[in-house]
Parts: structure tokens; C-alpha cells; sequence
């Protein structure tokens, strides 16, 4: 079995090598630059960094069903905020909805609260419609949107993975120490985000 | 030392060249190539793509008896329309919205009958066929895109079903659910710049437009 998959993750490999990039160089620059500037929209923010990281560690904090039910319920939920943003529904105080998020989450797993899952759920997915809203309302007209979408939710994905990976440390005593200082660091970015400091 | 062999050939690989292959001066196949490519530059068709197959995949290898013929005929029949012009091309909200529907199921991995996956994916297929039209090409020129659509997308889909079917450690499986979200709320995302104030699309020059229906015509073009 296992070397089926390796064949057919070989071959998949193959596909995927034999495709020629430059089909986004050449006259779709629309396509590349859309989902580049989709991709580093996260990132260039560390509000939204911090912010989705605290989710990957908070579920890895949470262990089991948690650890999968957030990654999954939060792009869900952050499309929703994102396309309220996109057809210009109003949202009040989304930065400060996203430094607060990346402190209550940080606070969390600082403290190393274990709210029932409902209730972690919820307090996910309502962070995620501020970082869903900024993403959508900051869509840059000049971008292709679908290629935009798609680099943001895969960033967006990726850190919560970064987030998860580092979680897993947990399993191990100095581990558990590490990821509770890490909520300790995601939760005073997030103050400095809202007192203006940074 | 095999598995050392094929990490160093895969890294190899990696680094080829691939600017030439955009460039090929042999008549016809610049349009097979392009119509190969179709469903991956066009980011409605490799979205329903994604989602479909993740769908179909998901639900195991009796589903993908029926849903892989159920979309190569959904190909069959929606590329020879839109070769003979019956189609021009299918508003990206009736590509996005089935691809939205798949990942939101992916994400909640429930079971479905094997005659939901068919009419499905045959659905699917019909849409991305029917969405080919070879633009600018005519004649045996056409006719090559089309084929090299129907390979292109018949390729990617069946590697997809594959892979997901392989897919059986937990962790896995939860993988296909997190992809699944991802293909939903890109979707969703779509779907709501549908319903969008006017915004100028560089692109275009002009206001408004669908968003996802920026057609690389160089693909389907000569070099």
C-alpha cells in the first residue's frame, strides 16, 4: 500500500513538474500577481500571523476533536467575514477585532484554558469573520480575485498548520512550557496591536 | 538507496527548465499543450476540479467506479458543444457554487449515495467541458485543445481520486477535510465578489466583470 502512494505521488509529482509555470508569466499576470498578493496578505500583517498561529496551537493545545474541527470550521467562517467585506457590509472595529484576537487566543493558551469544544468553536469563529472581513475589504482591485482567494486561504491554511506543528510539543513537558510562552508572545503582540504601539 | 534515487531525480526535475515548452514552433501542439493546460490556468475549472474530486475521492473506490466515467462523459458531452460553438462559455458563479457545495461536503465528510456522486460529477464534467471553448482556434486546431482538455482535466481528476482514496491514516483523512474548507471558502469568497460592487478590473479596462473569467488567450493561441 504504501508504495502504491509513493508511485502515485510520484507520478502526481510528474504531472505537476511537466506543467510549464510560465502559462502565469506571460500573459496572465493578473493570475500570479493576484494570487501572490492573496498569499502575502497574511503574512505581511503580524496581527493576522499571530492571530491564525494561536488557532493551529490552540487546537493542538485542545487535542482531539479540536485539533482538526478548528483548521477546518475557521476558512469556512473567515470566507463568510470575507466576502461580508467584499460586497461592503460594514464591520466596526475590525483591526481591533483582530488584535483582540490574537490576545484572547494567546491568553488562552498562556493560561492553558480548555473551554468545551462548542464554546472554543465559537470563539474561533468569531475572531475569524474580522480576519475574513480585512481580507476581503482590502482585495486589491487590480488583482485577479478568485487567484487573490486562493493565496490567502492557503496562507491563511499553512499557518494554522505552523501553528499545529508547533502544538504538537505539548506531548512533552518542555514542550507544553514552550507553547504556553509562545500564547504568552501571540497575546502581547496582540496588545501592542491595540494600544498602537506597533 | 532506491528511495535516495528518486528524491535526487525529483529534485532534479524540479530545477528543468520549463520556459520552452510555452514556446513549442510544432503546428497544433501549442494548442493540445494549451488545451492541457486549460483546466489548470483557469482558476474556476481547477477549483471545481479540486472540490470534485476531493468529493468523489472521500467517499471511497465504489463511488469512484461511478463517478470517474460519470464525469469523463460529462466532458464528452459539454467539449463537442462547446467546440461547435453551441456554448460560448458558463458564468464562473455556475462553476464556483458546485465547487463550493463539494468542499463544504468534504469538510463534513458525509457519506452519500453513489448515484449523488454520479449525477455530480457528471454534472461537473458537462460544466468544465461546456466552459472550453477553443476561442480563437478552429479546425483541427480546436479539435487538438479539446483533446488536450479532456486529458488535462481526465489526468488531474483521476491522480486526485487516487491520492484521496490512498488516503487512509487518520490524519489523512482529516487533511482531505481541511482541503475541502479551503476549496468551500475560496468559493464562497468567489461567489460573493459575484454579488460585488462595481470594481474596475485592470484587466479588463473596464468596470465590473466576473471575476474569475480572465481567459489566458495566449494558451490558446499560436506561438
Amino acid at each position: 500500500m504504501n508504495r502504491s502512494v509513493s508511485r502515485i505521488a510520484a507520478l502526481t509529482a510528474g504531472f505537476l513538474l511537466a506543467s510549464a509555470a510560465p502559462v502565469f508569466a506571460h500573459s496572465e499576470g493578473g493570475l500570479g500577481g493576484g494570487f501572490i498578493s492573496g498569499f502575502t496578505h497574511p503574512l505581511l500583517g503580524w496581527d493576522h500571523v499571530v492571530a491564525m498561529v494561536a488557532v493551529g496551537l490552540w487546537g493542538a493545545f485542545l487535542e482531539k476533536p479540536a485539533i482538526w474541527i478548528l483548521p477546518v470550521v475557521f476558512p469556512l467562517v473567515m470566507a463568510l467575514g470575507g466576502s461580508l467585506g467584499v460586497v461592503g457590509v460594514p464591520l466596526p472595529a475590525v483591526e481591533a477585532g483582530i488584535a483582540a484576537s490574537a490576545i484572547v487566543l494567546g491568553a488562552m493558551i498562556a493560561f492553558a484554558l480548555k473551554p468545551p469544544l462548542p464554546v472554543a468553536a465559537l470563539i474561533v469563529g468569531a475572531f475569524a469573520v474580522f480576519h475574513g472581513h480585512a481580507h476581503g475589504t482590502e482585495l486589491p482591485e487590480a488583482a485577479n480575485a478568485i487567484a487573490y482567494c486562493i493565496g490567502f486561504v492557503i496562507a491563511t491554511g499553512l499557518l494554522h498548520l505552523g501553528g499545529i506543528a508547533f502544538g504538537l510539543l505539548v506531548r512533552w513537558p518542555q514542550g507544553r512550557i514552550a507553547v504556553r510562552a509562545a500564547g504568552g508572545v501571540i497575546a502581547l503582540v496582540g496588545v501592542a496591536y491595540l494600544t498602537g504601539v506597533v | 538507496m532506491n528511495r535516495l534515487r528518486t528524491s535526487l531525480l525529483v529534485l532534479a526535475l524540479s530545477f528543468l527548465p520549463s520556459l520552452a515548452r510555452a514556446h513549442t514552433p510544432i503546428e497544433g501542439v501549442g494548442f493540445f499543450y494549451g488545451g492541457m493546460l486549460h483546466p489548470l490556468v483557469i482558476p474556476a475549472h481547477l477549483l471545481l476540479l479540486v472540490g470534485a474530486g476531493l468529493w468523489i475521492g472521500q467517499q471511497g473506490i465504489r463511488h469512484i467506479e461511478v463517478g470517474l466515467p460519470a464525469f469523463v462523459a460529462g466532458l464528452a458531452l459539454g467539449l463537442p458543444c462547446a467546440g461547435l460553438g453551441y456554448v460560448t462559455f458558463i458564468p464562473a458563479p455556475f462553476l464556483v457554487a458546485p465547487a463550493a457545495l463539494a468542499g463544504l461536503w468534504v469538510a463534513s465528510a458525509w457519506p452519500l449515495p453513489r448515484e449523488a456522486i454520479g449525477v455530480g460529477a457528471l454534472a461537473a464534467g458537462l460544466l468544465i467541458g461546456l466552459d472550453s471553448a477553443p476561442g480563437t482556434a478552429e479546425g483541427r486546431d480546436a479539435l487538438f485543445m479539446l483533446i488536450g482538455v479532456a486529458l488535462g482535466a481526465g489526468f488531474l481528476l483521476i491522480h486526485e481520486l487516487a491520492l484521496v482514496e490512498f488516503f487512509r491514516r487518520p490524519w489523512q483523512r482529516i487533511a482531505v477535510r481541511v482541503l475541502g474548507s479551503w476549496v468551500a471558502a475560496i468559493a464562497l469568497m468567489v461567489l460573493a465578489l459575484s454579488f460585488a460592487p462595481e470594481r474596475r478590473d485592470s484587466e479588463k479596462g473596464t468596470a465590473g466583470g466576473d471575476p474569475a473569467e480572465v481567459r489566458p488567450d495566449s494558451v490558446n493561441s499560436e506561438p
